[in-house]
């Protein structure tokens, strides 16, 4: 089949989206089937903006082929006779009292892409279950897949936590290395990942300094080589992965799980909560540093380690997401 | 500086045209420039072509520091640095209106008022511009002619001109393009009956099931097919950089080409002599007849005897394949300026 991806590209910025465009468009083509991946430009930041933007995807002509798969606002608004939603992300949807039409308008539109659309996916139970809140309407979830599943053989009980992925204050890594201040001398800590801005790595580095964080906490900025990526997972005590209720769960903790590792989240971080139930697969906090120091000590209370990781690793091989299931679903 | 680099797709084609946009990132980041490129998918289709214009308009590159726009009709973007390095028109609405090539027209009043309205909305979107490059002298004659707008002539260039070299010269003449009646294998086919001397034609390049049907039938029919090795598949960069490096000569002749294309241009880097017609368009900016390769009436007859020539005086075609260094250096086909002009 022909199929059309479509995305939208922010400046600069390698999300998980955009590895799973990317990743979606290599299965597809190994599949033996053609496959253009679009991605425009979007800046969400100005509610003013988002408007003339939104005309601006319902403008685009992506013609002919047998599919289009969007993967998140406002691509989903590219007309097409055989359209795909599979909402990696969420956009925000304005909630400030002053831009009421603007999130009608935006609701309009999300509601008009899923009466135009095949079919409609979500990435985790977390967004499934905000999109029916706030939309009223009942997608289906369909999970992503592990990239490169071998790489996620496991390893030991692992002497740190590790923070892996991409590092924006989304994030929220700043909060984890507070918690670090609170926590065991013995909790150790390694953040990892290319930082949206350099910015955002100085701040970090800054912020453990004054905490006086010394050797406990080490950063690697870097776009890392996937050995290396993996050894970090494989060979840490737990995976650490607290953003702010987004949809995605998290590639590190889907990939920490693989591994045989409990995730530590927040309670209010969305969907990395499907992987992390606390007690059993993970060490679910409260937001804030004190109860995530509790978390991260408890990380090394007894068999923890292993006895949640292992039940982290069923849990993720029980959903089945593979590629070979997620083509199949999408293309059906 | 923060560079985008934008330009229309049509889905699901793999042309040429892409190179000119992704080599040109690659070689502004070694530079150590930050690009994004967007591809923006368009049908050049009346009905829809207005309104993408506007998602044009809307994109937004702020962000950037400059943009740089290719294909039509991403030279409808907004940006105080718009610099637009022109591949062609929407030919169909320019110079090829009212010729044979205009599919009979169902509303010819609306397809002519969509014509006027087409070339008022390029002229003003190329107006914006800081600076206008073309592509070729064909494209900047155009832009003059149909948007009075004035362009600096800008060729495209490979990636990795140093991997191409001449190891030798055979008998045989080589086109290594896609097989399309467009890009005229079959008038070369053709020109084979007329040939006289031992010279072999070797094509390769993906086909069409239907027109490789008439390939074969023509040379089953003209009994050539002793003298030419027909390989339809597209063949990788390794095979490709064998053939040249080996042949006599190689040949690039399509009809009214916008540039002269990566076909010569690899030819003129393997240092051999390239075989045209006189309407092929952009070619011509390049290859510079009895110079650096032949320039031939686009007849059987008269390509038949302009591949004799090369092979009969095996001399004169090695030094015209040598010859190409000189049009290179003439052209100043080279990515240091390149990237000076487009960013000056």
């Amino acid at each position: 089949m022909n199929v059309f991806i479509v995305n939208v590209l922010r400046p600069y910025v390698r999300d998980g989206v955009e590895g799973l465009g990317l990743e979606l468009q290599k299965r597809l083509v190994a599949a033996g089937h053609d496959c253009d991946l679009v991605r425009i430009p979007f800046r969400d930041g100005s509610p003013a903006g988002i408007l003339s933007q939104m005309f601006l995807f319902r403008s685009l002509a992506v013609g002919g082929g047998d599919r289009m798969i969007a993967l998140r606002f406002p691509a989903n608004l590219v007309p097409h006779g055989e359209k795909i939603l599979w909402l990696a992300s969420r956009c925000r949807m304005a909630c400030g009292s002053g831009e009421e039409e603007l999130r009608r308008a935006m609701g309009n539109a999300y509601g008009e892409s899923f009466r135009d659309s095949r079919k409609v996916f979500v990435v985790s139970a977390a967004a499934r279950e905000r999109l029916r809140r706030e939309l009223g309407y009942a997608a289906e979830i369909l999970r992503p897949p592990v990239n490169d599943a071998e790489a996620f053989s496991g390893g030991g009980p692992g002497g740190y936590i590790f923070a892996g992925g991409r590092i924006t204050p989304a994030k929220r890594l700043d909060l984890l290395l507070r918690a670090m201040a609170l926590a065991d001398r013995r909790v150790k800590l390694i953040v990892a990942g290319q930082p949206d801005a350099d910015a955002d790595g100085l701040a970090l580095r800054a912020l453990a300094e004054r905490l006086g964080l010394g050797e406990r906490v080490k950063f690697d900025f870097r776009f890392l080589p996937r050995e290396t990526y993996a050894r970090y997972v494989n060979e840490c005590a737990a995976v650490a992965y607290l953003p702010h209720d987004e949809d995605f769960p998290g590639y590190v903790a889907m990939e920490g799980a693989l591994a045989g590792k409990g995730v530590l989240t927040a309670s209010d971080s969305g969907g990395a909560l499907e992987l992390a139930a606390d007690g059993e697969t993970g060490w679910v906090a409260e937001p804030n540093a004190e109860s995530l120091a509790r978390a991260m000590n408890s990380v090394w209370d007894g068999g923890s380690r292993t006895d949640r990781g292992a039940a982290a690793r069923e849990r993720w091989l029980g959903f089945g997401a593979t590629w070979e299931t997620t083509l199949e679903r999408l293309l059906q | 500086m923060k560079i985008a680099l934008c330009s229309s797709h049509v889905p699901m084609a793999r042309g040429g045209h892409r190179h000119i946009v992704d080599w040109l990132g690659i070689r502004l980041e070694e530079f150590g420039h930050r690009v994004e490129t967007v591809y923006v998918p368009q049908i050049d289709s009346l009905n829809t072509l207005f309104r993408q214009f506007f998602a044009y308009r809307w994109m937004d590159f702020s962000w950037a520091d400059r943009v740089i726009c290719f294909r039509p009709s991403a030279h409808f973007i907004r940006h105080d640095a718009k610099i637009v390095w022109f591949i062609h028109h929407i030919r169909f609405y320019y110079d090829l209106w009212g010729t044979s090539f205009s599919a009979k027209l169902r509303d010819p009043e609306k397809v002519a008022a969509f014509r006027n309205a087409l070339h008022a909305a390029d002229t003003a979107a190329l107006r914006e511009a800081r600076r206008v490059f073309a592509i070729s002298k064909n494209v900047a004659d155009r832009l003059r002619k149909y948007n009075g707008v004035e362009s600096e002539v800008l060729y495209q260039l490979l990636l990795e001109p140093e991997k191409y070299h001449s190891s030798g010269h055979n008998d045989e003449i080589v086109y290594l393009a896609r097989v399309h009646p467009v890009k005229r294998q079959w008038l070369l086919i053709e020109a084979m009956r007329h040939v006289k001397s031992p010279v072999k034609l070797r094509i390769c390049g993906a086909c069409d099931p239907e027109h490789e049907k008439e390939l074969r039938e023509r040379i089953r029919r003209d009994g050539t097919g002793d003298r030419i090795v027909l390989d339809f598949r597209w063949i990788d960069e390794s095979e490709k950089l064998a053939y040249l490096s080996n042949c006599l000569a190689a040949a690039s002749l399509p009809f009214d080409e916008d540039s002269f294309g990566y076909v010569a241009l690899e030819a003129a880097y393997a240092d051999k002599a390239i075989l045209t017609a006189s309407d092929a368009g952009g070619l011509l900016d390049l290859v510079w007849d009895g110079f650096n390769g032949l320039v031939a009436e686009p007849t059987p007859e008269a390509l038949g005897l302009a591949m004799d020539r090369l092979y009969l005086d095996r001399a004169a075609a090695i030094r015209m394949g040598r010859n190409n260094r000189e049009v290179v250096a003439r052209l100043a086909l080279s990515w240091p300026r390149v990237i000076e002009r487009l960013l000056s």
